[in-house]
């Protein structure tokens, strides 16, 4: 799947919504979006649900961490490190 | 040095990047890479434990060492931020001495001007530099220059840039350069005038003092703002900071609000936030102290965002779509 942007889309929309409906509140994630996947460190067109955790999540056992869904209504979800501070 | 397999390679790449982003801005740290541990009290040895190495200028020890922690604790290299460091990456990290210097040149060179330095006090003042309020230590960026109705010029910028405290209200100093770089009440050259917060926006003006230094519509390094206009996915983007000074970014996604702590302690629902990053992975976006940059349109170099958070790495940065701060504030970018 390719499109041109991430915030356009009932697909990618839906599946943005149920993400965040049930993994949102959770203390480990500090946000979701639908952003794009990278190939070899280069942004591409191809959407992502993206989850960003907290270090903590990165730093507990595997078998500690709350688990998310490898994708959501075809769209792939990725898990990203993110502790968002003010600058 | 053995080989390390792919995935430890990755690892230990992003353990420079993150490394190198949270320590270089401590004037203590020359280097940050990562090699072989260094005996530096043992004539230098290197052996063969591999490490995340962040070199220091200087190792203080016992007393020194604990009134540099009690007295400038933020040139003090925390055990607890090291340790994180290791648990993330899985390296241990080493603190040898180096203090790099650059090779003196051989031939004449023709002197180049330098540019102006962000952290100093400039006349005239123009966005992507330091500026803050004279009673809290601490400096974010000078976003540019707005005008309102009746056509006064006023500064914008973050509202925890030039407050952050519910305390601090409408006017309280501002000075240019921010306190974190030497500025004073002496460097006063504007007034808090207003927030953006009841529409959910870390964003404020405040009004040019009379008869103190002239602001510009000009941003340092990348010239004059052309106006505003919404960001929009995949929009090449461009800022110039305090800290990271120019650099590009792509915006990928919007997020309806979140949560963030401010410097009083209380949480605050920030909405209308738009996620920037680079387009490779590695390069940077923002640091700390790059708050209140303006976000541009690359190409039509409109003002789109105000950058106000961020994360290191991987790089993202959090800014407030230019178009609601403005209609917030009741203000325009002042394109003369």
């Amino acid at each position: 799947m390719a499109y041109d942007d991430p915030a356009s889309g009932a697909v990618s929309e839906r599946a943005l919504a149920r993400l965040q409906a049930e993994f949102g509140g959770h203390p480990d994630v500090s946000l979701i979006d639908l952003g794009y996947q990278r190939e070899e460190g280069r942004l591409t067109r191809s959407p992502v649900l993206r989850v960003h955790v907290r270090d903590r999540w990165l730093a507990a056992e595997p078998e500690d961490r709350i688990a998310f869904p490898a994708e959501v209504e075809g769209i792939p979800v990725e898990v990203t490190r993110g502790e968002y501070e003010l600058e | 040095m053995p080989d390390l397999d792919s995935t430890a390679l990755t690892a230990a790449h992003r353990a420079v990047q993150e490394a190198a982003m949270q320590y270089l801005v401590n004037p203590r740290v020359s280097l940050v890479d990562f090699g072989y541990r260094i005996r530096d009290q043992e004539g230098f040895r290197v052996t063969e434990e591999q490490c995340l190495r962040i070199h220091l200028r200087d190792k203080p020890r016992g007393e020194q060492l604990e009134s540099l922690e009690a007295q400038r604790p933020e040139l003090y290299l925390r055990e607890d931020e090291l340790r994180g460091l290791t648990a993330r990456y899985g390296f241990p990290v080493d603190l040898p001495l180096g203090d790099y210097r650059l090779s003196r040149a051989v031939g004449a060179y023709a002197p180049v001007a330098a540019p102006p330095r962000r952290d100093r006090a400039l006349d005239p003042m123009l966005g992507g530099i330091s500026v803050g309020n004279a009673w809290i230590p601490g400096a974010g960026t000078l976003g540019g220059k707005v005008v309102d109705r009746r056509g006064t010029p006023l500064l914008l910028s973050n509202w925890h840039v030039l407050s952050g405290r519910w305390w601090i209200g409408a006017g309280a100093p501002v000075c240019q350069p921010g306190r974190l770089d030497g500025g004073s009440t002496g460097d006063v050259v504007a007034h808090l005038a207003r927030d953006a917060w009841r529409s959910g926006l870390d964003a404020a003006v405040a009004t040019l003092t009379a008869g103190s230094r002239r602001l510009v519509n000009d941003q340092l390094g990348l010239g004059p703002v052309t106006g505003s206009a919404t960001p929009a996915p995949l929009m090449r983007v461009t800022k110039s900071g305090r800290t990271t000074s120019v650099t590009w970014g792509i915006v990928t996604s919007i997020l309806p609000g979140r949560m963030f702590t401010y410097p009083d302690g209380y949480p605050r629902a920030v909405r209308d936030i738009w996620v920037i990053e680079p387009e490779l992975e590695l390069d940077r976006v923002s640091g700390s102290g790059d708050s209140g940059s303006f976000w541009l349109d690359a190409d039509s170099r409109r003002a789109v965002g105000l950058h106000f958070a961020g994360e290191r790495v991987p790089s993202r940065a959090l800014a407030l779509g230019m178009p609601a701060v403005l209609e917030a504030l009741d203000v325009q970018i002042a394109v003369t």
